[in-house]
């Protein structure tokens, strides 16, 4: 996977040293500690952290279960809105919704309620006799979900907590989506997320099928008329290109193709590290790939983005994150020209230097190169078109490159529901995907229910 | 999961979480919305004659703990200050609407029995489940010869509970305020009198804290003060440490008790069923986080008895 590297040396760290770089970015909060910071919740009327959360989990209730000493009854709050709430308390950026929203952050204190790690905290700490959700009396009806990341997950759940069966269909070898194969090793560490898909599928009623890729192995056409309905959960499978010659050099690769091998990898130490590392990009994604590279013991990590920090789409959290593992980071230049040594191999980059005029991104001519080993891009992603290339697929309509769905995530397509990133607009985040995957789900049971009564004889 | 329902002295609610006779339960709309939140029944606030009383504001004084938590508070409130026919109206309504929650009613009448047996029927004619006697109040009220002021003497409390017991058919729970040396002996009273249950307790005499600018306790109207009744989380060790009492006492041990004071979340209402109540009130928690509350008391106390192997109240 990660052979435009196989040149560079591996990591210089034992496997030990290594994960000792990828422990707990959060570590989990003691029981003292939860109860102290539950205590600070004000169990706020119409909590602002609730309207900020995307799968509308009612925070205010399952910090007060905490502070009761309801660990169990607060888990099964937080998953009756968001059974990945496991996940999403680890992952999310709260510091932009939540915590960000918690009214102790705006008073005098300026200090939030820890609701992340509290929702950790019930999640890690609840005791359920078997799955906490039930299924309804079965509907006979069989629904395709097309992808094992966060949306498709949830979706499957809900259909199948609304007593509907649900075969899912995964390209790679694993469930999890981008929790398994594209967050930061220190966010999601050991294999929590594959620990979560489990307790996911102990509903029942849900299969998955591994190795079926849309568009190579599976066509939209034959699931459209195989099942009663089908969710397309794809996300944007595909990296963008910089657009630049040496594109393709050894030496320069996608961010997030390296940070899913990093999670794959059972030794750590085989990984190829360079010496020195261009990031491009400003996305959560590209500070992950910048500090994990660093943590792998590159000494030198420069993270350059064509504009100013207030337009990075990293939080401020990611950023701060960043800084604190010594990633440089270079704002206001734009990639020119990938260099390449005699070997045709990566050897730095050149930028030119940017400024804003009249309210647009202007070059200023002034070039910059830095000297690198290897460039990681992480300048977004984009729709793998191979995925949706069959005649029935290429007549969804399209917003961009992503996916059109109405409110309740139904395609242009009746039958066909999409969620997660690979749907317009999205945010591309975990809890957001969860949401669509749960509110497709919604309507999918709902559509089919409602066809059914009206096919029935008056 | 458990079964939370209750059949208090004959009142039967689906759980035992119940809103004290209170400003939360004042007028239809706010019981209305406790009912909507999941509360099982009701304290009606405190009828008494007309002229209605006039409340005065500000009634509040909170007692602070280091992080600006609430603690305590206490209040000058009065018993209702709407006219009796409108309370009896609206009771009769939520009680129409509402079949499966108790509502009981909370009375105060001057210490002579005509009063009570005018009123009495008009109260069983709503259709509520049964009454509540403010023996408790501790301010305002007693300077005219009622609440504490009953409560404080066994006699009166017997005699008055005899009259009610006398006068109607709904079973009569005697609330009991804790300013008194023993709180067995009017519990003993009220059973004397034929009190079907006791609820307790009702709030402390209390100041504050003061304005040393001005030399005044709060809460400050018109620059005078009174000592008003002290409730909330800070009163709930006295609280159960009286409930005890009148449990064990066996003159008293068969008397259901509903225990009041500062009841917060499921852990504090299972602490006073385990020490002998068959209900609970809340008043304070309520005011202070809103009615939905009972959402986590109900979650929490089921899945205690659950992980416990009750299978309902009685069961602990």
């Amino acid at each position: 996977m990660i052979e435009s590297l196989q040149h560079l040396p591996p990591a210089a760290a034992s496997h030990d040293e290594l994960s000792g770089q990828f422990t707990d970015l959060a570590p989990p909060l003691t029981t003292r500690q939860a109860a102290i910071e539950a205590a600070r919740c004000l169990y706020c009327y119409d909590a602002p952290c609730t309207r900020a959360c995307p799968t509308g989990i009612d925070v205010a209730s399952f910090i007060r279960n905490i502070h009761d000493q309801n660990v169990t009854g607060a888990a099964y709050g937080i998953l009756s809105q968001n059974i990945l709430g496991g996940s999403c308390a680890r992952l999310c950026p709260t510091e932009i919704l939540c915590e960000d929203a918690c009214v102790r952050n705006h008073d005098a204190e300026g200090q939030p309620v820890k609701i992340g790690l509290l929702q950790r905290h019930a999640i890690d700490n609840a005791r359920f006799d078997g799955h906490p959700f039930g299924r309804a009396a079965s509907t006979g009806k069989t629904i395709a979900v097309v992808g094992a990341g966060p949306a498709g997950l949830s979706c499957a759940h809900r259909l199948a907590m609304l007593g509907n069966d649900v075969v899912v269909f995964e390209a790679r070898e694993k469930a999890g989506g981008l929790n398994e194969y594209g967050i930061a090793k220190y966010k999601l560490p050991g294999d929590f997320a594959q620990q979560e898909v489990e307790f996911l599928l102990q509903i029942g009623g849900i299969q998955i099928e591994y190795g079926r890729k849309l568009g190579t192995n599976l066509r939209l056409a034959d699931l459209h008329a195989q099942y009663d309905a089908v969710f397309l959960g794809i996300g944007l499978a595909a990296s963008r290109a910089l657009g630049l010659t040496g594109e393709n050099a050894p030496g320069l690769m996608a961010a997030i193709e390296y940070i899913a091998a990093l999670r794959q990898a059972s030794d750590l130490s085989k990984l190829p590290v360079p010496r020195r590392a261009i990031v491009i990009g400003a996305g959560n994604t590209a500070i992950d790939m910048a500090v994990q590279i660093k943590r792998l013991g590159a000494e030198d990590v420069t993270l350059v983005y064509r504009r100013g920090f207030d337009a990075m789409s990293a939080t401020s959290h990611e950023i701060d994150i960043a800084k604190a593992n010594f990633v440089r980071i270079r704002t206001w230049a734009a990639p020119l020209e990938v260099l390449l040594d005699d070997a045709g191999r990566v050897c730095g980059m050149r930028f030119e230097q940017t400024k804003m005029e009249e309210g647009r991104l202007a070059r200023t001519g002034a070039l910059v190169e830095i000297a690198a080993d290897a460039v990681f891009k992480a300048i977004g992603q984009g729709m793998d078109e191979a995925s949706l290339a069959d005649p029935l697929a290429r007549q969804l309509s399209r917003e961009g490159d992503r996916i059109r769905v109405d409110a309740q995530f139904r395609t242009a397509l009746p039958g066909i529901y999409a969620g997660g990133d690979c749907v317009a607009p999205g945010q591309d985040l975990t809890v957001q995907a969860v949401q669509h995957g749960k509110l497709a789900a919604l309507a999918i049971h709902h559509d089919i229910q409602t066809q059914a009564e009206a096919a029935w004889p008056t | 999961m458990a079964d939370l329902s209750i059949n208090f002295c004959g009142i039967k609610s689906p759980n035992p979480f119940w809103l004290a006779s209170a400003p939360p339960t004042d007028k239809a709309y706010n019981v209305v919305r406790a009912f909507e939140a999941g509360w099982g029944g009701v304290v009606w606030k405190t009828l008494g004659e007309d002229p209605p009383a006039v409340n005065v504001s500000s009634r509040y004084s909170a007692h602070y703990g280091k992080n600006r938590e609430v603690l305590g508070f206490n209040n000058i409130e009065l018993i209702t200050d709407r006219s009796l026919d409108l309370n009896l109206r609206e009771i009769t309504q939520v009680k129409k609407d509402w079949p499966d929650r108790a509502l009981i009613v909370s009375l105060m009448l001057p210490c002579e029995e005509a009063p009570w047996a005018e009123v009495l029927p008009l109260v069983e004619a709503t259709g509520a489940d049964g009454i509540e006697l403010n023996f408790g109040c501790p301010h305002g009220m007693p300077e005219r010869g009622m609440g504490a002021a009953v409560g404080q003497v066994p006699d009166y409390v017997e005699m008055v509970t005899r009259w009610c017991k006398k006068h109607t058919r709904l079973p009569v729970i005697v609330k009991l305020t804790p300013n008194i040396t023993d709180v067995r002996a009017p519990a003993r009273a009220a059973l004397a009198g034929g009190a079907d249950a006791v609820s307790l307790i009702n709030t402390i005499n209390s100041i504050t804290h003061l304005d040393l600018d001005r030399m005044v306790a709060f809460p400050i109207v018109g620059g005078a003060s009174t000592h008003g009744g002290y409730c909330g989380s800070a009163v709930k060790p006295i609280a159960l440490n009286m409930v005890a009492e009148i449990a064990r006492d066996p003159a008293t041990r068969q008397l259901p008790i509903s225990g009041i004071g500062g009841i917060g979340n499921w852990r504090d209402a299972a602490e006073f069923i385990a020490l002998g109540a068959g209900s609970v009130q809340v008043c304070t928690a309520a005011m202070l986080h809103g009615f939905r509350i009972v959402e986590e008391m109900k979650d929490g106390l089921s899945r205690w008895m659950d992980e416990k192997g009750y299978a309902n109240i009685e069961a602990f």
